[in-house]
């Protein structure tokens, strides 16, 4: 135990000597010299906006032109000052920085089941990249872009843009992180990795092209009898697109590769090749279709194909109101498949939305049918459904605003079921609904937001309905002291006569998350948060604290260090049970 | 018949309405004939000026120092300083417009974005970047409907040098101390986004942003994943749009699920309806895998028959039967791959 906290006492204690030492060097400045750093900066500002935009442009300007305009760069110097404090004391000028490194370091401490806090990032602590990025702006015909960060051979995630003149760029990512399955034991970490390249080229004037590559790979760990993905896939993508006055042209391939290193899943290869149009006619509208044609090829399979058209269009009625519409199509020829499925989807709908003064209404119908075949080809049937949408917003007053959205699907026609239990399997009504009032000033915001999600299936007698209530708040309490506040509670409730009602409500369990903090800026340099969030459901709970303290060093330098107890409980088997602490230290410059 | 009905009368509403807003938006449209709001006019001040309309950064700097600095801090400013680019794209005026006329005579205003329209604002900004999206995708998007503009969300003059850094206005909503290791696979701080996405999404979409400070989430408070791997913020050149079944954004990684099988399970077969929604919240959830319920429960909601009397266990596929839930290219029931 004492080892555990050995490490994290240190980097306080470090920290501490740094912070006691730049607080020594950087003693607040009298009155009078505060008036003499603003004077300097408006000259300081001035010579630096000059010198570092204005390649391109003549430094025709004498330097006699800045006596005449000190006077309004008074003004302006006191907006400056307070950014530029940082910078007080350097009489020369100050060039623009574009490039910053940041190291971190960190310590965890944990006990009982650390799977379960690793389940969404696997950190390993100790020192890494929080973030490098290297900026090269446009010299010499060429502008580059670097940022990294992460750990060297572990998790990290990186992005170059390298562009070439006006018309070509390049741009490169890559990725790695890693996490672990919750349950209770020894796990290896999960990977998910990747990287992609795309080359884009201005051909001519409105007329350009890509090509993208992207690679990724998974390499996961689970316990049976889940699967044990280890697969990769390949994209390549190539494009190009030619604009003629307002009207667009633009034409699409892509090729996936994927494939299943555990040989549990057949290699796939699928090809989608598409074309678009889109275009204005006149002021009033626009429109825009797409014909695309997608080929999936599965070893041991004869091919599939699935082809899709979609136009879709907008006419503005007046300044404020639109009248939208769009059909689409989709036909699968899937001829492995066995059982009914989809060969045919038709969606068309319709939309009308207006703004009138401060308020926003919005309707909308949508019609979806389906056509299903067994793979003899022969025909099933046709499932049919309603679509309905509306929504509202605008404002209550001049500091409340209120929206307000729902949509009910309907099956209308309902399909029949050949298995072995004939009751239909499709919801018959699905419902949400959603309203939110938000609104503030200048010191207190706020928001309530109400959503219900509503599924019944008529046959089997049931219905789920799924309540989420959430609202929050932040108040500046003084120019130091920033407050915020959350809460979100969702509540499931199943009703219905049948014997699966009373059932089913037992697997639905509710929950609630629920957060505190406070910002509290001390001066123009330091800054500390202060942060707990905590959630409940029925079978778990857990809370967690975040501290975090900035602090600007001055000469382009920053720390940032942050503690943090963790700790979740599991009500029934405590096999989710947990308890860690976080040390993090990270320290920054730019240059 | 019902159907053509309610489509015919929605179409006729509209129109009605329409009608009536023209004889009703006079002073609207007043406003809009107003130089600064109308977007044609905005291009004209671009096509109309001859060279010497155009003064340099120089020149603006002399009286908009602050903002000049500022903008020279960000990414945006690297782009436009490339000297090869017209004079109607480049520097301060590439946005703003020739600001001759308005050095001679202060009172005659240069394009200001914060007196723009949103509509206007961001048909502004596609003067540039129709190659990111052009105005027609632009305009179908929920985000444009809902009024909001590029400037809502990216920040083209940082208030200080500070504001560069990605999330130093975070605060604190999403921060979890295990992103002391940030690897979003898109940085995002180049993107001159005003916060990092979640906390800059999250301002508007709050509830989404409690789901994933539950127990079992996508990584996004983790850094690992950001908003915008999901959820395609503006139509891309490839043409994604709103209209990209929700499935196949899920599939981008977890392509192991994405089929076609040989026994396709109906909720997640194609690309259609709810996919991946039908038993999964994405944002966040009480239960393992981010399921919408525990255990078997999920199954049962439409498998009701299967509750009680059917091989009781934790799930349908933790002891081992189920174990291909998402389809299986071997047997009809899901029992293996």
């Amino acid at each position: 135990m004492m080892k555990q906290w050995f490490t994290p006492l240190a980097v306080i204690a470090g920290t501490a000597v740094m912070f006691a030492c730049a607080s020594a060097q950087e003693a607040p400045a009298s009155a009078p010299a505060k008036a003499a750093q603003k004077t300097d900066k408006a000259v300081q500002k001035k010579a630096a906006a000059k010198k570092s935009v204005t390649k391109a442009t003549d430094e025709k300007k004498a330097d006699g032109d800045e006596a005449k305009k000190d006077e309004e760069q008074k003004g302006d110097a006191k907006a400056d000052a307070k950014t530029d404090s940082k910078d007080s004391g350097d009489d020369s000028e100050a060039p623009i920085l574009y490039n910053s490194l940041t190291l971190g370091y960190t310590s965890w401490s944990s006990n009982n089941n650390i799977n379960q806090i690793n389940q969404n990032g696997y950190v390993t602590g100790g020192f890494g990249i929080s973030g490098l990025s290297i900026l090269q702006p446009f010299e010499h015909d060429r502008f580059l872009a670097l940022d990294y960060m992460g750990t060297p051979g572990n998790d990290y995630g990186m992005r170059l843009v390298n562009e070439w003149g006006s018309n070509t760029s390049l741009n490169f990512h890559s990725h790695q992180f890693s996490f672990l399955d919750p349950g209770l034991g020894v796990r290896f970490p999960s990977v998910d990795s990747g990287w992609d390249v795309t080359v884009d080229h201005q051909i001519a004037p409105n007329f350009g092209a890509f090509a993208s590559y992207k690679y990724t790979e998974g390499q996961h760990h689970f316990p049976a009898p889940y699967d044990q993905p280890n697969y990769n896939n390949g994209t390549l993508t190539l494009g190009t697109q030619k604009q003629f006055g307002a009207n667009v042209i633009g034409a699409s391939f892509v090729e996936n590769r994927f494939n299943d290193a555990t040989g549990v899943q057949a290699p796939t290869l699928t090809d989608r090749g598409e074309i678009r149009y889109s275009g204005s006619w006149g002021s009033r509208l626009t429109a825009q279709g797409t014909a695309a044609a997608t080929r999936i090829q599965v070893v041991g399979q004869p091919d599939n194909w699935v082809h899709d058209y979609s136009v879709s269009g907008i006419y503005d009625v007046d300044e404020n109101s639109t009248l939208g519409g769009s059909l689409s199509q989709s036909v699968m020829d899937f001829h492995s498949i066995q059982n009914a499925y989809v060969r045919k989807r038709n969606l068309s709908g319709i939309n009308f939305e207006t703004h009138l003064d401060k308020w926003g209404l919005g309707l909308g119908y949508q019609r979806r049918e389906e056509e299903r075949m067994r793979a003899d080809q022969s025909f099933v049937d046709v499932p049919k459904w309603n679509i309905f949408d509306v929504k509202l917003n605008g404002r209550l007053n001049s500091q409340l605003r209120l929206g307000l959205k729902g949509s009910m699907e309907d099956m209308v026609t309902t399909p029949v079921f050949l298995t072995n239990d004939p009751t239909l399997l499709y919801w018959n009504r699905k419902a949400t609904f959603n309203a939110k009032v938000s609104g503030g000033n200048d010191v207190t915001n706020g928001y309530f937001s109400y959503t219900c999600r509503y599924r019944r299936n008529d046959e089997r007698g049931y219905s789920i309905t799924w309540n989420n209530f959430a609202f929050g708040g932040s108040r500046i309490f003084s120019p130091k002291l920033l407050g915020y506040a959350e809460f979100s509670s969702d509540l499931y409730a199943v009703g219905g006569t049948s014997p699966a009602a009373t059932a089913l409500g037992a697997y639905f369990p509710t929950s609630e998350t629920f957060l505190i903090g406070v910002d509290f800026t001390r001066n123009e340099r330091e800054n500390l948060s202060f942060v707990i969030s905590s959630f409940y459901t029925q079978d778990q709970w857990g809370q967690q604290i975040a501290c975090t303290y900035n602090r600007d060093l001055g000469k382009e330098r920053n720390i940032q260090i942050t503690l943090s107890p963790w700790l979740q409980r599991d009500r029934l088997y405590n096999v989710d049970t947990f308890d860690a602490a976080i040390v993090a230290v990270k320290v920054g410059v730019r240059f | 018949m019902k159907i053509q009905a309610i489509v015919l009368g929605i179409g006729i509403a509209g129109l009605v309405f329409g009608a009536m807003q023209n004889g009703k938006s006079g002073a609207a449209k007043a406003a809009a004939d107003k130089p600064e709001k109308a977007i044609a006019q905005i291009n004209q001040r671009f096509t109309q000026a001859s060279p010497d309309d155009y003064i340099g950064d120089e020149a603006c700097a002399e009286c908009h120092s602050t903002k000049n600095h500022s903008f020279n801090g960000s990414a945006h400013a690297a782009f436009v300083s490339d000297a090869k680019l017209p004079l109607e794209k480049r520097g301060c005026e590439g946005c703003h417009g020739p600001a001759k006329a308005h050095k001679e005579n202060p009172e005659v205003e240069v394009i200001s974005f914060t007196k723009l329209s949103p509509k206007d604002s961001a048909a502004a900004c596609l003067r540039c970047h129709q190659q990111t999206l052009d105005a027609s995708h632009w305009k179908n998007t929920d985000h444009a409907k809902a009024n909001i503009a590029c400037v809502t969300c990216h920040q083209v003059h940082p208030d200080t040098e500070k504001a560069l850094e990605s999330g130093s206005i975070n605060r604190g909503k999403t921060q979890d101390p295990r992103n002391v290791v940030r690897f979003a696979k898109q940085p995002e701080k180049q993107l001159m986004l005003k916060a990092d996405e979640p906390t800059l999404c999250g301002q508007c979409h709050q509830t989404q942003l409690a789901q994933f400070r539950l127990n079992f989430h996508h990584p996004v408070p983790e850094g690992q994943i950001v908003c915008s791997d999901c959820h395609s913020v503006h139509p891309t050149k490839a043409g994604q749009s709103k209209q990209t079944p929700f499935k196949s954004k899920c599939v981008t990684c977890h392509q192991d699920k994405a089929g076609p099988f040989v026994y396709e399970h109906d909720p997640v077969a194609g690309f259609g309806g709810s996919g991946c929604n039908e038993c999964h919240t994405p944002h966040g959830s009480q239960n393992p895998y981010m399921l919408l319920s525990r255990g078997r429960g999920l199954c049962a909601q439409c498998h009701s028959d299967k509750l009680a009397n059917h091989h009781p266990g934790e799930t349908c596929w933790s002891a081992g039967c189920h174990v291909a839930p998402h389809g299986s290219n071997s047997d009809p029931t899901f029992r293996s791959h």
